[in-house]
This record gives structure tokens, sequence and C-alpha cells, in this order.
């Protein structure tokens, strides 16, 4: 056989995903991604480039939204995640969603799940009061999506924002690590 | 694995270490695929003299840079990849033929050993007399232009699972033409059709790409045959460059005879489609830019031929739109061409070509393979006035001469189009009242995201007269009724027609049944929201859920099933303005409006045609500027990954505003047409003729990159530059 050695070698991690903790042993070479998807079932973080490009596959690695593909899951030793399905779980999540859902934010869904785990980063970030549409829609550019001509996007995460923002009782969930 | 060459002859392929790796099951070649046969070929077009149908893996010649060669099942992706990198293909690298024009003249020899050139065929279409029209008229413009549309790049690549059962195989597959893929699997695996059982779970996105049945469906199925193993493949981004068909460029030589007023008398287009190494999809893209290069206009005398060769490159397939965007490319690059020459504003020269809406129908003079082309209906002029009016196009003529000699390059484009939806022959939808007294919609046609699920519901809920909430529409494969499938902007016409006709037989007959059951005349019972009143307002419900148990006891009919036929054209229309600033020294484009006027029919879902349409835009405004299938001159694709095929993120894309005329088709009870490929038709038209406009000086080719814009820049003379009345004259 002439298969590289390193093909076989496997690390232990151990990790929290949306709250859970997680013990495994995972081929060093193993992605974030597919450790979520196939290993842990988390099937809603979806693959779409695998090269950093597509965002399709965000997730939240302790506290900031980071693209799974770009990671191996033996880097992630120690580390909190929050998958689309702990942010919807959670109800972090959910006005970012009835908001796409309202403003037909979507079409095929494929790109929704890495759209909304960015959008949480952006809408819980304090900065996100005064940002402009041309500031919103450079922000959202590592997100790709194909369907919708990103409109319906930017107007959903633009009303979360105003919403969240117009309310007094405001305050900031999960951990502020944007800054 | 797949080729790295364009063109090779295989010598050898030694897989046993491969076989001899972790985890590995089985290599398969051609050797040991066990069929003769290559992949479908469509052939329903007359002048396609030499189809050459696509290997499902390549034996003695790869034809392509990704061409399939081997397969390797393995416990998992990582593993199998491993596998890949220890077999052992011996090639002779041979010289490839990869731009059209040389595959045209032969002299780099052919794609195909069996052909003496590289022709595939041709195709000529005409109205009108040519010769004398142009004999006759006292303008004439001649120019050449080019467009490649790049591919679909839907965000979910292709991918196939397949679980052997005791009768056959179950296979999930991400395809928006479920029955045709079913028969074509059955065939191939020579199954009975009923032993193969698909299903099509939600797919992310498609835009044409997922309708051919390409080699991986086929191996993948036929690998959990043969080794009784469930098999799952799923294509990633940089398989999917290689793998998965886009569209090719297409080169044009285009003749105008016109009036000096700016009328059209004759035109003359000449086309150079390349089709890349195989044939799939026959001539579909070509036959479409046919029958869109006379657009919205009246023109007497036209004449488009085609000449289709083969290359050293991938074969393509229809990406949205499907070769009406280079038709509405052609006919608007000619209308600014016109008016350039005759020193007329854009705007009015296609006004004065328009066909006036007491013209419809309207009769091309065009025999297609489809029959006599006729615009249906639509008001023309109107949506050009609509678009020009809320872009505020004259006030932007205007602002762009002070924008200018304050040396900003600012630049005003406009395209309208038509859109021809394919609809024939037929599509079929079944409705069914269910033991809870709910309602389920079954049609053949799938969706990728196009809202299928929302309309149709719609559609019956409206029919029955119930609430939407009280509709579930299936899934393609779960009901399979009578299908042809998604594409050509087909869908709501043929099955959303045939959803109407099956919820309003399947009301006649609930209804019938509540008489009998009340023993009244059938006259005097009428459907509410929640089941039906038999006889007079005030009498009990007889609740959708008990018709249910009574029509079972009774034996009556619980479903309806309806076949909507049409082989009519259903043709939308639509006008667009785009307005652009140019940043001079590096090209980059950065819109300042834009504007779409737009005529689908009937609008069924507000929010759902807007979604279709700023999809296509976005895809459009991209193909014009960012995504390019760059090949070097061996034929390897420079663009493989999304660092070099730039999709549109949201900072690029244009904020539109969209206006809505709806000119009902006589052809359908709903009065809809197509609206799903309108948005991309006239974008690249519209964007390159804003983009000529702010720098002053005509360009030819599609995508034109910020690269591309300043290097014309560069070229102009200095003077040139920020002086708008040169734009108007060569």
């Amino acid at each position: 056989m002439s298969a590289d050695p390193a093909a076989a070698e496997v690390v232990s991690v151990r990790l929290v995903v949306n709250g859970t903790p997680v013990e495994a042993v995972v081929p060093a070479r193993l992605l974030l991604s597919d450790f979520l998807r196939h290993q842990l079932g988390l099937t809603g973080t979806h693959v779409g480039c695998e090269h950093g490009v597509c965002g399709a596959c965000t997730v939240i690695l302790d506290g900031r939204a980071v693209r799974s593909c770009l990671l191996l899951a033996a880097q992630c030793e120690g580390s909190e995640i929050e998958t689309i399905e702990g942010l919807t779980a959670s109800g972090r999540a959910v006005g970012v969603q009835q908001a796409f859902s309202r403003n037909h934010g979507l079409q095929c869904g494929f790109c929704t799940p890495g759209f909304i785990v960015s959008a949480v980063e952006i809408i819980e970030d304090p900065a996100s009061a005064g940002m402009s549409t041309g500031e919103l829609r450079e922000r959202l550019a590592g997100n790709l999506c194909r369907c919708t001509g990103y409109a319906g996007i930017i107007l959903a995460v633009k009303q979360v924002i105003a919403a969240r923002h117009e309310s007094e009782a405001y305050e900031p969930q999960g951990r502020a690590a944007w800054s | 694995m797949r080729s790295p060459f364009a063109c090779a002859r295989i010598k050898s392929i030694d897989v046993s270490a491969a076989e001899d790796m972790p985890g590995v099951a089985a290599v398969v070649t051609s050797a040991t695929l066990g069929f003769d046969r290559s992949l479908p070929v469509m052939r329903d077009h007359a002048g396609l003299k030499n189809p050459a149908s696509p290997q499902i893996l390549a034996g003695t010649m790869v034809r392509y840079s990704g061409e399939p060669v081997a397969m390797v099942l393995a416990e998992n992706r990582y593993l199998a990849e491993d596998a890949l990198e220890v077999i052992v293909v011996d090639y002779e690298e041979l010289p490839a033929v990869i731009d059209a024009s040389s595959a045209e003249a032969g002299a780099a020899g052919t794609v195909h050993e069996w052909m003496t050139d590289n022709l595939a065929g041709s195709f000529t279409q005409r109205t009108g007399n040519l010769d004398v029209a142009f004999a006759a008229a006292p303008r004439l413009v001649t120019f050449s232009c080019s467009i490649e549309r790049g591919s679909a790049q839907a965000l979910e690549a292709r991918g196939i699972a397949a679980v052997p059962e005791a009768d056959g195989v179950r296979v999930w597959a991400s395809t928006q033409r479920p029955r045709g893929i079913r028969i074509l699997l059955a065939d191939y695996l020579s199954l009975p059709l009923d032993a193969v059982h698909l299903h099509v779970p939600d797919i992310g996105g498609s835009f044409g790409s997922k309708a051919y049945l390409y080699a991986e469906d086929l191996l993948i199925t036929m690998a959990a045959v043969r080794y009784q193993r469930p098999v799952r493949w799923t294509e990633d981004r940089a398989e999917n460059f290689l793998a998965t068909y886009p569209e090719h460029v297409q080169v044009f030589e285009v003749e105008v005879g016109a009036e000096p007023d700016g009328r059209l008398i004759a035109l003359r287009v000449r086309l150079l489609h390349d089709l890349g190494a195989y044939s799939p999809y026959g001539f579909a893209v070509c036959q479409n830019t046919a029958d869109h290069v006379v657009g919205p206009y009246g023109i007497p005398n036209v004449e488009f031929s085609c000449r289709a060769v083969y290359t050293n490159k991938i074969p393509s397939a229809p990406y949205r739109g499907a070769g009406r965007p280079q038709g509405v490319f052609v006919i608007e690059r000619a209308m600014d061409a016109l008016a350039r020459a005759l020193g007329m504003d854009p705007a009015e020269v296609r006004r004065r070509n328009l066909i006036a809406p007491d013209a419809m129908p309207h009769d091309t003079g065009l025999d297609t393979p489809a029959g006599r082309l006729v615009y249906d209906s639509g008001d023309y002029r109107q949506c050009l006035d609509i678009a020009l009016r809320e872009s505020d196009y004259d006030g932007w003529r205007a602002r762009q001469r002070e924008l200018r000699a304050g040396g900003k390059l600012v630049g005003v484009g406009l395209a309208n189009y038509i859109e021809c939806s394919i609809t024939r022959p037929h599509e079929a939808a079944r409705v069914a009242l269910r033991p809870d007294g709910t309602f389920r919609v079954g049609v053949g046609v799938s969706a990728q995201g196009q809202g299928h699920e929302t309309v149709f519901a719609q559609l019956a809920a409206d029919a029955l007269g119930v609430p939407t909430t009280a509709v579930m529409v299936a899934g393609a494969a779960e009901e399979i009724v009578d299908t042809v499938g998604t594409y050509a902007s087909r869908s709501t016409i043929m099955a959303g027609n045939a959803v109407v006709g099956a919820a309003t037989a399947l009301r006649g007959s609930l209804e019938a049944t509540a008489a009998s059951i009340a023993g009244i005349d059938p006259r005097y019972v009428f459907a509410v929201a929640d089941g039906i009143v038999p006889g007079d307002v005030g009498t009990d419900v007889l609740r959708w859920r008990d018709l249910y148990s009574a029509a079972v006891e009774l034996g009556l009919a619980l479903e309806a099933e309806h076949v909507f036929r049409s082989g009519a054209w259903h043709v939308s229309n639509g006008a667009h303005v785009a307005v652009v600033e140019i940043e001079p020294v590096t090209g980059q484009v950065r819109f300042l409006r834009y504007v779409v006027a737009h005529d689908a029919g009937r609008v069924l879902n507000q929010q759902i045609v807007e979604g279709q349409v700023l999809g296509g835009i976005a895809q459009g405004v991209a193909g014009t500027l960012l995504e390019e299938l760059a090949y070097d001159e061996s034929g390897q694709l420079l663009t493989g990954n999304f660092m070099d095929y730039l999709l549109p993120t949201s900072a690029e894309v244009p904020e539109v505003a969209i206006y809505h005329l709806e000119t009902p088709s006589p052809h359908n009870p709903l009065g809809v047409k197509g609206a799903g490929e309108g948005g991309i038709l006239p974008t690249y038209a519209a964007v390159l003729s804003a983009v000529e406009d702010a720098i002053g000086t005509p360009l030819s080719r599609v995508p034109m990159t910020a690269a591309r814009i300043a290097s014309a820049i560069r070229r102009m003379a200095p003077t040139q530059v920020p002086a708008l009345e040169n734009a108007g004259s060569q």
C-alpha cells in the first residue's frame, strides 16, 4: 500500500456542540463540517464549496461565525460550537428565521442555514444599529445565495436589526466576541 | 477519477493498487462497466447530423478535461480520494481543439476521430426575402459579438444515493426531471420501471443543470445493484466545475437593414455555437437562441443560421434561459448599433420597432421545430414606457452630460425581451381528499426553490374553496403522475392549470357525493371552507372529514386527476433599464438604478414572481460582469473555483425596482405565462449596453469583466473619455 500514513492518524477531541459535551475519536484530517454532518448528524450545516467562499457551512465557534469547511474537527478541542440546530432550538435565530420566511429570503433554502448563522452574529452586534444598507450588504457578502438575488435576505436582516434596536428592553444575547 | 487532459488517448489503466487500498470496495472502469452504451442524446432536431453521446466512463479516448475515467467505491469520501491517487492511467496527450472558430476551421484537428470535421450540424430559420430586403435597405449596419454565459452553479452541487432492494433499487437523486431520469435508469439497468423507486428530496437549486442523466447517476445506481450495497455520491464544488454541464460561447455575425427612421427591414444572424465535446442536449440551446433573436420587434425579413461545432471542453447543457439570453443579446446589440449609426436615442429606435398591442397575436413568419412562432399577447410599448418612466431615463440622459463633464463615467442601458416558454406536450395533477379532511395535491413537476408548493396549494385551495393551510402539495416523486418536467418556465402554465382542473373536478364530484348523501339535487349544494353545505344557507355543514368517511363507505371518488395539454407559445415580455457608474481606473461597475417592467400574464403570487425576476437579474449581472469559464490553450479550466469564478454577492447585485403588467395569455384558463427566466434574459444586454454607454465605446463581448472594461477605457483616446457626444458616432 502506498497510502500516506497520515491518512490513518486519529485524534481524540472534546468540545461542546449546541450546549452538549461531545467526545470523539476522529481522523486527524476530518473537516469540522464533515464531523458535524456525518458523525453528529447535524446536517443543517450545509456544504456548498469546501473552500471557504460560499458560507453555507457557517457555524458559531466560541462566539464568532466561522466556516466549518475550513477547520478540522481536531482544531476544535475545548471549543464551543453552535450550529443552526442549536440556534434554532434556543430560539436565538427565531427572529431572523421568521423574517426570512416573511420576506421571501429563501428559495431553494440551501444557503439559508449559513445566512441565518451569519445574520445572528450581525444582529447581535451592537454596532449593527447604525448600519447602512450598503454596510449590511458588505457584511453579508461572505455568504452566497444563487436563487434570490439577495433582496429578501437584506430586507429580512434589516427588519430584525430595526426591531431589536427599537426595543429598549434589548439585551445582547450570547457572547459578545465580535469586538 | 477524471481526465486531466482535454484530449488524450488512454493507453492503459491500472487500478490494482487502488483496489488494495483501505476501505475500498471496488474500482470500476470502462472495461468493467458492463455497458456498451453511452449517455443519452436529445435527437429531436433535424439539423443535428452528427450527434455525439457522452461516454459513461472513457475507455480509449478522453475528449475534455474532467471526463470520467474511473469510479472508486469506498467506505467514505476520504478513503475514495486516497485510492484515486494511486490509479495509474497512461495517457498520450493529443492536441486539443479549444475555441469554436478553430474548431470550425478544422485546422486544429477533430474532436471525434470518426468525423472529418467538427461540425455537429446546422440549421436555418427564415422569413421573407433577405436578398431583396438588404438590396433595398437605405441603411446597413454590421457587427459581430459573442456571449458566454457560464454555468448554473446551484449552491448545492449534485448528489445521488442508491439502495438495493429485493425487487430492484431505491434512488434519491437531485434531479429536476424525476420521471425522465427514472425511465432512463430502468432502461439502462434493464429493470422494469416499477423496480426503480425514485425520490427527489428538497434540492438546492438547479437552473437547468440537473435535468440530465449524468454518468454519476447511472454509475451509482448500477453499483448499488451490482454490489448489493448502498452507494452514495456527493459532488463537491471542484468536481461540479468539471462535471456539471455549463453553457459555452456563442459567436455571432449580424447584419441589419433599416429605414432612416430606425425601422428594421431585415435581420441576418449567423451563429457559431460551441457544444463542447458532446451533444447531450442536441440543439436545445441554439434553437432557443433562434426563437428569441427577433424579440419583441416586428421585422419582416429575418434569417438566422447556426453552425454548431464540437470542441475539447465539457459538454454544454441549458443554464437558466438556455439560449434565450443570447437571442435577446443579439437583437438588443443590433438596436444599440443601429441607434449609434443613425444618431438616434436607443429607446426611440426600439419603440419604433416594437410590435403594437393591436397586432397581437403576432405571427413572426418563422417556422421552428415546435411549429410556427406566434406571440400570443402583450403590450410591449407600455412595458418599455413604464421602464423608461420609472427609471427616469430622460433625467439620467440629461444628468449624464453633467456627470461626464465632471469626469464621472455614467451610462444608461436598456433592453426589451420576450420569453417563450416551452409548454408541449402535457402535465398532470391529482388532487385527493384525505381522511383528516385536508387535501393533497400531487404533481409531476419537481421544484428546486421556485415555490411550486406555495403556488399549487394556492391554486387548489382557490378551486376547492378552502384555506391554503388545508392543502398539502406532495413532492414530485412521491406522487408520480404523468409528467414531462420542470424546465423552460413551464411548470405554472402546465402543472398549475392541471391542478386547477383536478381540484375543480374533485370539488364537483364531492358536491355530487354530498348531494346524494343528503338526497337533494346537486345544484343546491355548495362548498365552504370546512365542508359542503347540502342545501340552503343554515343547513349543517357536511365536514370534509365526514364526507371522506361517507364517500369511502359508498365507494365514491375521493380524488380527481387532470391532464393539461398545450403546444402553444406562451410569450412573456418586459423591459430592463440599467444605470451604471464605472470607476475609470479599475473598470468596476456600480449600479445607480435598475428598473424592470415585466409582463408574465396573470401574477398568482407576486412575491414568488419577483423572487424569480430578482434571482435571474443577479445571475445575469454576474454573468455579464463577473462569471467566466476561462480555458487555457490546452483546454484546462482556469476558473474552477469560487475564488476565480466569481458568483455575485449581496454587495454586487443592484437594488431592483419591479413593475408588473398583467396581460393574460389566451392559451390557458389561468392566463399565466412563464416567469422563471425572464429576469435573466435581458440582463446581459441591458448591463453591457449601460457599460458601453458609460465609457462611450462599443463593446462586443460578454462576460465584460472589470479588467476588460478598464483596458477598453485605456485604449480610448484621452479626449474621448469625458465626451458623451462621441458615444453617438464611431
